[in-house]
Formats: C-alpha cells, structure tokens, sequence
C-alpha cells in the first residue's frame, strides 16, 4: 500500500475505531459548541420573528398607505388588483357636539371598515363593542373624554350632520405612532356612515388609509416595492411594521444589536469549549505521533493521520451539534416558558444552521489543527526520552501563525456575517486575543501569590489542590482562560442585558408623563401649572410651540432638490436656552454664545439638517406669520423622538420667539386614573380651550411592545447562559483524562476516596474563583465599553448579576471537580490504569 | 552500555537519525547523515532501521498484527498484512494478533514489539533496554528471542542496556560514562 491518502485515512480509521468512546466524548463536548452556535443563529431569527410579530399592532397591518387625498379611481383599481386583504380608514379633526350635557369637543375622528385591525385589537369598556359600531350608527370615544365630560354608553354625539350612539369608552388603540400623542382625543365609527356626516368634502382636510394583510414575507417585499414605486406620483406614503420599528428608535436597534451579540457570544462560547476539549485531545496525539516519527514516518503525514482524526471529530461534532442545536431551539421556549412569556415561533431557519454546521465544523478543524501542528516538529527521540521537546514553542511555528490567522479570520468573518460591520468584527477576535493574555497573565500573577501565601502546614486536601494548580503539564491556564472567558462573555451579556432593560424601562416606565395639556395659550400656562399643582400632579415640562415655515437656505428660495416633506411641512418650533434630556448635541453649542443682531442662532435635528443641505454655520430664513426671521446654524442636535416629550426640528434661543404667536404644551404625572379624570374636569371647567390628552393610552401599546422585547432580551441572555454552563463544562469534563493517573496513584498508595474528592473541589474551585474574578472584570470592561460606545446608553450593571454570576461559576467548576472522580474512585485503581490506556 | 545519564540513549538517537550532534558526523550503514534533511532522516530510518523499545511504544489504538504492519505500510509495501501474520506466528502470537495493545501482558507486547522491529528486514536494529520493563523471567525470553532473530535475519543489533549480563550475549562491548566512551571491547 503506497504512503498516501489511503494509508492516513486507513490509520485515522483505526485509531477512531478504537478510541471511539473517547472520541464520541470529545464530539459530544464540542458538538455542545457547535449546538449553541446552530441554536444561536437560528434562535436570533426566530426572535426577531417573533418581535416582529408582536410589532405588527403598532401599525394594525403589514402595511399602510397614507394619502391626504382620497384614493383616485387608478389607486383603487390598483388595491382591487392586489391579492391581498385591505381595509380603508379616513381620519378627519372635527368638532363633536355632545346634546345631552357635553357641550363640544374637538375629537379626531377615525371611520375604519368592519375588520379593522389586522394585528392588535380595539380595547373598550366594557369590552368588546368596537364590532358594534359596525352594527348600528356608534361610536367609541376616548376613555379621558368620556370621564371629563360624565358622558356614558348610550348617549349621543353629533359629529356634522350625523348622530352617533356611544357604544363605549376606547381604552387601547393599535396603529398609533408617539408622534400622534399631542393631537386631539380620538373616538372610531364605521366608515360607511362617514358620508352621512358631509364632512368629507372635495377640499376637506381628511387623512386617507388604507392597511393591507399579508400572508407571506415575499408577497410583502413585493407589495411594499410596487407600493413605493407610486409614491412619488401617487403622492401617498407608505409605512410598514420594520418602519415603526425603526421610528422606535436606538430602544429596538439596540434590543436588535443585543440579540446578534448574544447569538455571537454563544459562537464563541462554542468556540472555547472546542478550543479547550481540543488542546486535551491533541496532547492525548503527542505519544503516538513520536512513536510514528521514530519508525519513520514523513512529518507531514503524522500530522495528516491526526488531522483526518481531528477530521472525523469534527465531522461527527458538526453532524450532533446541528441537531443539538435545533433541538435546543425547539426545547428551549417551553423549558423557559414561566420566565420569558412570549411567544416565539420554532421554524427551522436553514441558513443559520448551514452556517453554524459548516463555520463550526471549520473552526473544530482549525481548533484540532493548532495544538497537533507543532506534532510535526516533535523529536522522534521522545520514543526514548520522557524529557524531550515534544513539538512545544509553537509560536515559533510560521504554520501555527497561518492557522492562527485563517481562525481568526473566520472568526471575523462570522462576526461581521452576524453584526455587519467591519470594525466592530474586527475587535471580536482582537479582543478576544488582549483577554486571554490578560486571563494568562492573571493566573499567573495569582498562581505565584496562593504560592507564597499558603503555608506547608495547611491541612493535606488543600496543599495537594494547590500544588495540582502548579504541577507540570498541569491545565490550570488553559481552564482559567476557558472559563475566564466563559464568563466574561457571559457577565458582558448580563450586564448589557441589565443596562438595556433599565434604558427602555426609563422610556415607558413609571417616570413618564401620564397626562398632555394641549393648545394653551401663553398667559394661562402659570395658572394651569398652579392647578395641576394644587391637585397633586407633578408637572414634568412646559414647551412653546411656535408654528413657521421655512423661507429660504443659504440666502436662496427653496429649491425642488429639497425633500417635499422639509420644504412644505409647518415647523412648530420652540425657544430654550437649554439641550432637552431627548436630546444631545452632536455638532456646534448650545445655548449659543454670541450672535450678530440680525441673524437668530438656531439649534436643527440633525436629520432634517440632511434632508434640507444644511450644515453648522448656514443660513435660514423662517417666516413666522408673515415675519421674516434669519437664522444661522449654530448647533446640531439628534433627537431621541420616542421620547414622550414634545421634540422639536428647530429650537431657537430666548429673546426671539417670545411675542409670536403661539401656543404651548404641559406635560403632567398622575397616580392614577381617578387623578387624571379629576383634573380633566378642572381643566374643561377653567380652561374651555385646553384639550387634555391621555398619554396612557397611546403608551399602553408601546408598553406592551417593549415588556415583549424585555422579555426576548432575557431569554437571550438566559440561552447564552445555559450554552455556557454546557459548553464549560464540556471543556471541564474534558480535562478528566489528565486526572486518571493521578486518582489511581493517589488510590495505589491508599488515600481515601473523600481525601481525592477534596483535593479535586479545592483545585476545580480555585480555578473557578480564578476564572470568576478575572472573568467578572473582564466583562465589566468589555460591557461597559459597548453600552457606552455602541448602545450609547447609561451603563447600569446590577450587582444581583454580578454576585450571581460568580457564585455560578465557581459552583460549576467546584462540581465538575468533585464529578471527576466518581468513577473512578468505584474501580480498582489498576483497572483505572488499564482502560486510560486503551 | 553504561550507568544511567553515561549517554547511551544519547549516542542511539544519534545513530539511528533521531538527533543531530553538536559537532563531528555521523556515518551509519555506509552513509553520511550530515547533509540530510528530517524528511531524508525518515525515510532512511523506515528504509534501514528497526527499533525495540523499553516501554515497548506499540501504538495503543491499532491491533498487535496492525502494529507490525505500519513499518512495511510506510514502505509502501502491499502484503502487509499476511507478512505480519507470519511474523506474529515466528514470536508466538498467531492466537493474539487481534487483541490491542492493553489486552497483551508485557511481554506480549515487547514480542509484538519484536515482530514490528524486524518485519521489513532493517540493517541495523536497535534496541533500547528491551527487557527493562519486563520481569527477569519474561525478559529471558525476550532476549532470547531476540537473538535468535537476529542471527536468522542476519542485521546488525545495537543493543542499549546497563545489563551485564545481556551485554555478555554481543560481540561487541562499547562502554560509556559520563558522555565519554571509555571501553571498546569484542569478544
């Protein structure tokens, strides 16, 4: 038989043969890493599925166009000839008269068709009338209304020339956008008995709808795209549930951010589970290969007879890992079902689990490859000697560098295939590289300190588990690092997951504004504040809209390459001499410091500065009912917008804006609804003029929408979790064959199985003590340079996370220590030695 | 031979290409071992030498007849396996080709050991203590058989031991300590 492909693969044959129970070990181990890595992929998906669909009630479809004209007849014979199921909406500001004691009302009034909405449902008190509306001439009003004007069912509501009978008080609304909070109070009636009002006229100021349902993700794209190819000359708008999302702003690209991190965390947790259970693997390969190099074999093919092996392992790791992984996504929701309610979808997502069969399948290959490589280098003269160089200083090889690089960059490659950009993949592998030498270096350190600290006279369980952390080719810095790093990626996670949560919670928690007053005029806002003081409300804001519109920029009229929506839209700007907690400033200052007389600084949202060509320095002209103000750009500014607080395109300074006309907005707390209802009808009594809006209602939606990404974030961070309790313990386990031979030494000279047992807990718990602490820092480090430069959020770690976390890992290793042994110290310490030489 | 640390393993791995001296050459079985790369030390030692070693070094995942057979498959050589069965026969483990390494005594496995060493006919074979793990009844007849194959193979035996006794059994005595070669005598 020629030395070629046939004799590596005949011998690669049978070592696995024989060594099959070993191998079928390390595969189960590794395959642990490559499962997490499969069910991450595909779990990142199923989650973002899952988001999605519980998004779909901020919007009430798939889709919505918008118009401020009806649909033409070329509109709706285009809707007609769509496969898909649509319903129409108009919405329209009107006054609402109310006969039996109400007087009037302002009420923004939306007639939708039998059906509406696709996603979501219309909460009402008492429940369940909104189809009522549909059956006779009804209508919902919102609950706040309802209250401050001691309306009930039954009564009426006269809206134009048509009478309404009150079905109920509106209680939730889906496909309400934050922006909306601080128009009138809303109230729904059907459709077909709009026209009986004669308000829909052919100059009237109604909004036009209308929502589709999909039924697939490809009729969507399709839609949105022939959809948004009219939108120019069709002049309507088209939003979709990834648009909402998107308005949601850094809350959800975070909680998406958090997700891809996480499914990245469990590759590389995988990553050094393969890593560790490899290096054991490999040194098992040292003996053999020496033997083959003293009989004569090429070095190049030792190492290919071992490669194959590493080959078959990781072949057999990727084929268990695949269906762990999937398994582990089916099985995880309903084990985590008491902890995370939520809904997610188990679908088989094919490209994350090619992906992770096949990057895993690399990774352990390149894993197996880096420990046997310096195999080809080992002195053949071992065969003879226990002291010779078996192939160690592997950095001087230049081919343990090449496989070095080609992991790490499919480690980047991987990270950039998950978090799509560039620089941030390229730190993954980078950093991972400083936190093993710091890991190392931290062992070290504490290695040389236990040494100099414990004295001899130590009871003997302790003294021998020290000395275990010392002995030659002991594992303590490969462990340390394994589990080091475990747990820095997993403390990363935890702290990110606390910061995240607490930063939404900030957005729709018990801190926010319960109640808006709107169209306050100037000289009632000290009395109305003084008001809501008196009936315990705290009142949160007072902002001044000032409406305008723009002029000219750069001292030119505006020009058609300016977007249609910027030119044409009313600006309702404001005046402060202050950057709003929804704000923070990315260019120039504010409050500015000096200015000419006749140019006004301005503050713009770097948005709209995009949209409009204008950058620091430029200049504006507003006219402000019939005044002509010049401004300059003195600051820029991004703007949270999902924050429920007016927000503003353009801020000017005090001193300018104070004696135009305009009309302001408070923002108020309440403890409850009783509060709210009373101030309500304090405000109608003193104030006829001030509208007074529920905020709970519109943020009731959203809230229900982040407690679900809360939840989704949680079970993330409680599947990295349990990926990285297996996988570390299958790099713990894996370290078991270098403990045989001590534990039948130990046994051949007598010691008790408790005394083997201790010395294992003492030496498995320092090492995770060890891990724990460095591991801990570590991911302190790493979290809080992401929250603070990618999440762009307050780093808030909870010590609960903390404590928890190192008390876990401790445990873990402490276990896996005392699991050693168990069974061994059953058998004959001989017969130990006989099956380790099999 | 010599006491331990006197350099006999030192002066075999040199001999057999296993090392490379500080200075002076090395010539063995006609050839000069300066100019040769590790690759060309592989092959000359798969093409012209044996080896029998102390701990025996059988490959634990491979059968007794499939250790024998690796020295004639790096050859390249294809009736491997019918020549490892003859050779299990000639050290008197026909009934136990088929058992691994660990189900053999030690004995057992230094005659496989034995077969492995001498199945595609070196020139030179060395020995390194091959009775040194091996209790003195066992190792007896090891030895002995080891010498009765050698004189029918006819190859050149260098055999490394602190033994006197089985030193006694050569032709040749070199006698080292302390790195320095200080007897040379044959008999």
């Amino acid at each position: 038989m020629p030395l070629t492909s046939g004799w590596i693969l005949l011998m690669a044959w049978r070592s696995a043969r024989r060594n099959w129970k070993r191998l079928l070990f390390h595969a189960c181990a590794v395959s642990i890493g490559i499962g997490a890595l499969v069910a991450a992929g595909s779990f990142h998906h199923n989650l973002q599925e899952a988001l999605r669909v519980q998004a779909k009630p901020l919007v009430g479809a798939d889709v919505v166009v918008r118009s401020r004209r009806p649909f033409d007849a070329e509109a709706e014979a285009l809707f007609l000839s769509l496969p898909y199921q649509h319903l129409s909406e108009a919405e329209l500001t009107t006054v609402a008269f109310f006969p039996e004691g109400g007087g009037s009302r302002l009420l923004e009034v939306r007639a939708v068709e039998r059906g509406f909405p696709f996603y979501g449902d219309v909460a009402t008190d008492p429940d369940n009338v909104f189809s009522a509306i549909f059956d006779s001439p009804g209508i919902l009003i919102e609950r706040n209304v309802m209250a401050e004007l001691g309306l009930a069912p039954g009564q009426t509501v006269e809206i134009g020339q048509a009478k309404f009978r009150i079905t109920g008080a509106l209680e939730l609304v889906p496909g309400e956008a934050v922006a909306s909070i601080f128009s009138a109070p809303r109230a729904f009636i059907d459709l077909s008995r709009l026209g009986s009002t004669g308000l829909i006229q052919e100059a009237s100021l109604a909004r036009h709808k209308r929502y589709f349902k999909t039924s697939q993700d490809s009729d969507l794209e399709s839609l949105v795209s022939l959809l948004r190819s009219k939108e120019e000359s069709a002049q309507w708008g088209v939003s979709t549930v990834a648009d909402r999302q998107r308005s949601l702003g850094k809350r959800l690209e975070n909680a998406d951010r958090f997700l891809k991190m996480a499914s990245l965390v469990a590759l590389l947790l995988g990553g050094i589970g393969v890593a560790c259970i490899l290096y054991v693997y490999a040194r098992e390969k040292r003996d053999a290969a020496v033997t083959l190099r003293c009989l004569g074999a090429p070095a190049r093919r030792t190492l290919a007879v071992f490669a194959t092996e590493g080959l078959f392992l990781g072949a057999a790791a990727s084929v268990l890992g695949g269906a762990l992984g999937l398994g582990l996504q089916a099985a995880l929701p309903s084990l985590l079902d008491h902890f995370v309610r939520i809904d997610i979808p188990f679908f088989i997502a094919w490209s994350s689990l090619i992906k992770g069969i096949v990057v895993g399948f690399t990774l352990t290959f390149l894993f197996a490859l880096l420990p046997l490589l310096p195999l080809r280098r080992a002195s053949p003269l071992g065969a003879f000697r226990m002291n010779v160089d078996a192939g160690e200083a592997p950095l001087r090889d230049p081919a343990v560098w090449a496989v070095g690089l080609l992991t790490t960059t499919l480690v980047f490659l991987f990270a950039k295939s998950v978090i799509h950009r560039a620089t941030l993949a390229a730190a993954v592998p980078l950093s991972m590289a400083a936190a093993i030498i710091v890991l190392s270096l931290i062992t070290k350190l504490s290695l040389v300190w236990l040494r100099a600290i414990v004295p001899s006279t130590w009871p003997a369980p302790w003294r021998h588990g020290l000395a275990n952390l010392f002995r030659p080719h002991n594992q303590t810095h490969v462990l340390v690092a394994a589990l080091g790093l475990g747990g820095a990626l997993v403390f990363t996670v935890g702290f990110l997951n606390n910061s995240l949560l607490r930063h939404i919670a900030l957005s729709t928690g018990g801190d926010q504004p319960r109640l808006a007053l709107i169209d306050v005029e100037k000289d009632q806002v000290d009395d109305l504040s003084a008001l809501l003081r008196d009936r315990k409300a705290n009142v949160l804001e007072r902002a001044a809209f000032v409406p305008m519109r723009i002029q000219g920029i750069k001292g030119q009229p505006l020009g058609p390459d300016i977007a249609d929506w910027a030119r044409r839209r009313e600006y309702r700007s404001t005046y402060r001499n202050f950057v709003a907690p929804s704000e923070h400033l990315v260019a120039g200052a504010w409050p500015p410091g000096s200015s000419r007389n006749d140019v006004v600084p301005v503050s713009i949202e770097e948005g709209i500065a995009e949209d409009l060509g204008v950058s620091l320095g430029d200049e504006l002209a507003f006219n402000v009912q019939g005044t002509v103000i010049r401004a300059a750009v003195t600051a820029l500014r991004r703007v949270d917008w999902f924050q429920l607080r007016p927000n503003f395109f353009v801020v000017f300074p005090d001193g300018v804006l104070e004696e135009a006309p305009q009309f302001h907005v408070i923002l108020a707390n309440a403890a409850s609804t009783e509060q709210i209802g009373t101030i309500q009808r304090a405000v109608r009594a003193a104030f006829p003029n001030v509208s007074t809006v529920d905020l709970g209602m519109v943020l009731e939606t959203l809230r229900r929408y982040f407690d679900k990404v809360a939840l989704a974030l949680n079970f993330m961070a409680l599947f990295v979790v349990a990926s990285a309790v297996m996988v570390l313990a299958g790099a713990l386990l894996a370290s078991r064959t270098e403990r045989i031979r001590e534990t039948a030494l130990l046994r051949i000279l007598g010691a008790p199985g408790h005394l083997i047992r201790k010395i294992h807990l003492i030496e498995y718990g320092l090492i995770g003590l060890f891990s724990a602490v460095a591991g801990l820092l570590l991911g302190l480090l790493a979290a809080f340079l992401v929250s603070r430069f990618l999440f762009e959020i307050a780093f808030s770690p909870d010590p609960g996370t903390a404590v928890t976390g190192m008390a876990a890992l401790v445990m873990l290793s402490a276990a896996t220590g005392a699991f050693l042994g168990r069974g061994q110290l059953r058998m004959p310490p001989l017969g130990i030695i006989r099956k380790d030489q099999e | 031979m010599g006491p331990s640390g006197s350099g006999k393993t030192t002066l075999l791995g040199l001999c057999a290409g296993l090392d490379r001296p500080d200075g002076g050459t090395v010539r063995i079985a006609g050839q000069a071992m300066d100019g040769f790369t590790e690759e060309d030390r592989a092959r000359f030692r798969r093409e012209s030498l044996g080896f029998v070693f102390q701990n025996f070094r059988l490959l634990p995942t491979l059968t007794a007849k499939e250790n024998v057979m690796v020295p004639l498959e790096l050859l390249g050589q294809r009736s491997a396996g019918s020549r490892a069965e003859e050779w299990l026969e000639r050290v008197g483990l026909k009934d136990r080709m088929n058992h691994f390494p660990s189900q053999l005594s030690g004995g057992e496995q230094q005659r496989v050991g034995l077969a492995r060493a001498f199945i595609h006919r070196p020139q030179i074979l060395f020995a390194d203590e091959p009775t040194g793990n091996l209790d003195s009844e066992t190792g007896a007849h090891v030895v002995q058989l080891l010498f009765e194959l050698n004189r029918t193979e006819g190859l050149t035996l260098v055999l490394v031991t602190h033994n006197p006794e089985l030193a006694e059994q050569t032709g040749r005595i070199l006698r080292l300590k302390g790195g320095i070669l200080v007897s040379d005598a044959s008999h």
